[in-house]
């Protein structure tokens, strides 16, 4: 992997930054930019390195954010116990869904992860004893923890921003791992790594459930950052707005999906400013990116760092 | 030839309406061996059901290291401690050099001999050029990778299909000399080769393949290159 200690230090400079100096605005799209990030940076696990191109890993982030809406709200649960449940809930159903998968390929991957997530989806507004159907389940707020009030903006967006990176530099370190190796290949040529001794399937379906985790934590930070759980986040459009984010910075890099999402969130802040119809003029932009640059804005400027590397050794 | 590694026991084989193997029986020891022929003759029919991939509907036993390896997955199979080399050579491009090692490496029937330094020794050429990616580098260091690759799997057994196709001679002999050294360390080898001077120089003995049977049977080193068999089943004279 090439060096990207200068894109960590940048990056933690930033995130220490933005709720020093950004306004109010500016530090809950920085929130909501997190939180994507971490379900885009699921959706690339499997799509970078498998080639599984995932329509169901919003659902998951939507299950374990229902699971604390419920408990939480309907059963009073305590946020200490509200927490790792709705984690492990979502990493159940990412069980289920791993054992359904593990065997599809591509398309049939995709077309059954959007079955599942459909099915979710349906699930989260017609079980309205549970779930409070389309109006959702309000007054989700974070503890109080040692007198530290969590639902100030800016002390989320701290906790969020640990969590966060601490999730990327584990995939980081995942994506070097052997592990990380094994899928690339098997994404390259599975029969190759069965004849070479790997237990292909079971690679697989530990890198989907690794995925569905990521993307249930991330779950748990869209709760309680909107104080309301509804169908909406489990809908096709949030999981079609995850794969355009982390296709359009690079699904095969680690840092794009997160470059993606930061862009789209930007784009949508700016463009809404001037016209009301921002989600043409951000759909043209996609467009041309995609057009231009089909592996994501990140290889294009590691394509260009590699370059400049490579002029700069021909000059010395 | 105390015990054999490989034991394939009136092995029949069919691939939907084509009956590609015909009641072969094959035993390689702690030896290398060579299986010859023209193209289409089934060779490489018979390593891959050897390796458990796309069975086809065979009858008749193949024993790998004493286990009955039909219907079994083809990882199981290789974690028996069975290291493959495909025709032609079959890399990831995504995957540099030594990271190829890296991700195959582990520990097998003999132990821990085969590390990733151990690979760049036997081919140093290769040890040069490890950060490069397998789509990278040149067809010689392709086959020394992939020879590479099954090899830090620290194999008992060694398959290969056709590893010297497209090198030059000199690559060509070094390759020959390699698997000769490994089998005699104890590796049992089976060569699928064309080239009759590389299978020369590395196997023992051969066997000969024509249209799914085996039809000659080479007991020693001279057997193998006679003119009179060279010509009949490879079209080639020594």
């Amino acid at each position: 992997m090439r060096n990207d200690t200068p894109i960590i230090i940048g990056l933690i400079a930033v995130l220490l930054l933005w709720p020093l100096v950004m306004g109010d605005y500016a530090v809950s799209q920085g929130n909501r930019a997190m939180i994507y990030a971490l379900m885009a940076l699921s959706f690339s696990v499997l799509a970078g390195r498998l080639g599984w191109f995932s329509l169901c890993q919003t659902s998951f982030a939507g299950i374990s954010g229902y699971t604390v809406a419920i408990l939480g709200v309907k059963y009073g649960w305590p946020a200490g116990a509200v927490i790792p449940t709705a984690i492990l809930v979502a990493v159940a159903f990412a069980v289920v869904f791993g054992l359904l998968t593990v065997r599809s390929r591509k398309v049939s991957f995709l077309m059954l992860t959007l079955a599942l997530g459909q099915m979710v989806w349906a699930l989260s507004f017609q079980w309205v004893d549970m779930t409070g159907g389309y109006n959702g389940i309000s007054g989700i707020r974070m503890p109080m923890v040692l007198g530290i009030n969590f639902n100030d903006d800016r002390i989320f967006f701290a906790l969020l921003a640990v969590v966060t990176l601490l999730m990327f530099l584990g995939v980081r370190r995942l994506y070097q791992s052997r592990f990380g190796l094994l899928l690339l290949g098997i994404q390259e040529n599975e029969e190759r790594m069965r004849a070479l001794g790997h237990p292909v399937y079971l690679a697989r379906f530990v890198a989907f459930v690794l995925a569905g985790a990521i993307a249930a934590v991330a779950g748990v930070f869209l709760v309680f950052d909107m104080g309301i759980m509804s169908p909406s986040p489990l809908g096709l459009d949030h999981a079609v707005w995850v794969l355009t984010a982390a296709v359009l910075g690079g699904y095969r890099t680690l840092w794009g999906p997160a470059l993606g999402v930061v862009i789209l969130v930007a784009l949508e802040a700016l463009v809404s400013q001037f016209t009301d119809r921002h989600t043409m003029v951000i759909g043209l932009v996609l467009l041309l990116c995609i057009l231009l640059m089909p592996r994501g804005l990140a290889e294009v400027f590691g394509q260009f760092r590699n370059r400049k590397a490579k002029s700069a050794t021909a000059s010395s | 030839m105390a015990e054999p590694i490989i034991e394939v026991t009136g092995l029949d084989a069919h691939y939907g309406l084509s009956h590609a193997l015909h009641d072969l029986h094959l035993q390689v020891g702690r030896e290398c061996v060579a299986l010859m022929g023209r193209n289409g003759v089934g060779k490489t029919t018979l390593a891959r059901a050897l390796l458990g991939l796309t069975p086809p509907r065979a009858a008749g036993t193949i024993r790998v290291f004493g286990t009955d390896v039909q219907g079994m997955s083809p990882h199981r199979i290789a974690r028996l401690g069975v290291g493959y080399v495909p025709q032609g050579r079959r890399l990831f491009p995504s995957l540099t050099v030594d990271e190829h090692l890296r991700l195959n490496l582990r520990a097998g029937p003999t132990g821990e001999a085969w590390t990733v330094e151990a690979v760049y020794d036997l081919f140093p050429s290769l040890g040069q050029r490890r950060k490069s990616f397998g789509n990278q580098i040149s067809g010689g260091e392709r086959s020394m990778l992939a020879i590479g690759r099954a090899l830090v799997t620290n194999p008992g057994c060694l398959i290969l299909d056709e590893p010297t196709e497209g090198l030059a001679p000199s690559v060509v002999e070094t390759v020959a000399q390699g698997l000769r050294d490994l089998s005699q360390g104890g590796v049992a080898v089976l060569l699928i080769e064309q080239n009759v001077k590389a299978a020369a120089m590395a196997a023992d003995r051969a066997y000969f393949m024509a249209e799914g049977h085996i039809v000659h049977e080479a007991t020693d080193k001279a057997a193998m290159t006679d003119d009179e068999v060279l010509g009949k089943y490879l079209g080639v004279s020594a």
